[in-house]
């Protein structure tokens, strides 16, 4: 009987994304504290990306706040021909998406807030270590 | 009343009838991809498109133009009355026959990437100033050039649309001869990219990687997997057409079972 290939209700979420919104190539879900938790990846290296990402996070809610902000919503880094988002998925979790120059930011805008309810809601499920 | 104003039946002729107003403006399309098609004085002047790479991203990612430089070219253009055609060619970085050649190749492969889309809604604004932008073009020639470029594909590969959307990967044959264009293409080509993506990464057009899509298609070169359709239909089946009233099936006599026979289970009988 053949094997039945059950992908990962995370990666499942994460590549979704990739396929619905131009321009995201990959993405990595890591622990606020910078530890891999699920990644669709193909060329980085989602170890690291987890841990920069953590540092990233870390070091514009310390920014924000030192500017009056509250509520930190993501933190966008652009290079000519990339761009890296870190968002929250809640207190515990990351999402970075890596995206090329031509990323669809508007559309990344409207599914984001949908894939962050889902990545959250499957998280939810975690048992303390 | 002016002719935009009345409701335009499709894209094509909303910007029919800017162009006969002679307007400045910007028209939002939506869908996947939207963009922004830039008009002045009813003339196409630049399209902007997640589905096609700017004139600037092809020029940085190809490496025609170093970052730094066209960042400080950008600066100080629109000052003095500098275009940005002029700085860079005070820069020595690019030739004005070159700029616009850049210029109008993104133009009409945003077009030709936004006629990829649905584009079923559209917004007309007041006018934004694209920064990059060199001649400006009636939008029949656009049209009429995206209509050429779609059928090209159709002919070449099959739905244009389809091939948008689908994930290229490199085929496991004998090394072959080709031009280094294309061998970047078969080097991109893996598996999770599709020729938007693969033009991006190339620094090249979307409509130009289609056509040596096509062409490595043709020699065997690359794979693909179907794209995925959209997720199935929740409405109420309703019965198809049947082709000819099924005969009943022929009384045949039961089999007869007799005691200590050997009965083959379900399983064993395939």
């Amino acid at each position: 009987m053949p094997e039945i290939h059950q992908p990962e209700p995370l990666v499942e979420v994460l590549t979704a994304l990739r396929e619905g919104v131009m321009g995201v190539s990959e993405t990595v879900i890591s622990t606020v504290d910078g530890l891999l938790v699920a990644a669709d990846v193909d060329a980085v290296h989602a170890e690291s990306i987890a841990a920069l990402s953590a540092a990233t996070h870390s070091l514009a809610h310390r920014m924000a706040h030192e500017a009056g902000g509250t509520g930190l919503r993501d933190v966008t880094t652009r290079s000519a021909d990339r761009h890296v988002v870190v968002l929250a998925i809640n207190d515990r979790a990351l999402l970075t998406i890596l995206g090329d120059d031509g990323l669809d930011l508007i559309r990344l805008q409207h599914d984001i807030h949908t894939t962050l309810a889902h990545l959250a809601k499957i998280l939810k499920g975690d048992t303390p270590a | 009343m002016k002719a935009a104003d009345a409701a335009p039946r499709n894209l094509p002729a909303l910007l029919a009838a800017l162009h006969e107003d002679e307007r400045d403006a910007a028209v939002i399309v939506g869908g996947t991809p939207g963009g922004t098609i830039h008009l002045r004085q009813g003339r196409i002047v630049g399209v902007d498109t997640p589905g096609a790479p700017s004139a600037e991203s092809t020029l940085l990612k190809s490496g025609r133009v170093e970052d730094s430089a066209w960042a400080m070219a950008c600066a100080a253009s629109g000052s003095g009355g500098n275009t940005l055609r002029d700085e860079l060619r005070r820069r020595d970085l690019l030739t004005p026959e070159e700029f616009e050649i850049v210029c109008t190749a993104a133009l009409f492969d945003g077009a030709f990437a936004l006629a990829l889309g649905s584009a079923a809604e559209w917004e007309v604004r007041g006018p934004s100033r694209p920064v990059v932008t060199a001649r400006a073009f009636a939008p029949h020639l656009v049209t009429a050039e995206t209509t050429r470029r779609l059928a090209t594909i159709t002919e070449l590969w099959g739905s244009a649309t389809e091939l948008a959307r689908t994930r290229i990967r490199t085929a496991n044959t004998s090394p072959v001869r080709l031009l280094p264009r294309h061998t970047d293409i078969l080097e991109a080509a893996n598996g999770r990219r599709t020729p938007r993506d693969i033009a991006f990464a190339l620094g090249r057009g979307t409509y130009a990687v289609m056509l040596d899509l096509s062409h490595l298609r043709a020699l065997g070169l690359i794979e693909h997997d179907t794209p995925p359709l959209g997720r199935p239909s929740t409405a109420p089946r309703m019965p198809g057409p049947r082709t000819g009233t099924p005969s009943p099936a022929a009384p045949a006599p039961l089999p007869k079972r007799s005691p200590g026979a050997r009965h083959p289970h379900r399983s064993d009988a395939v």
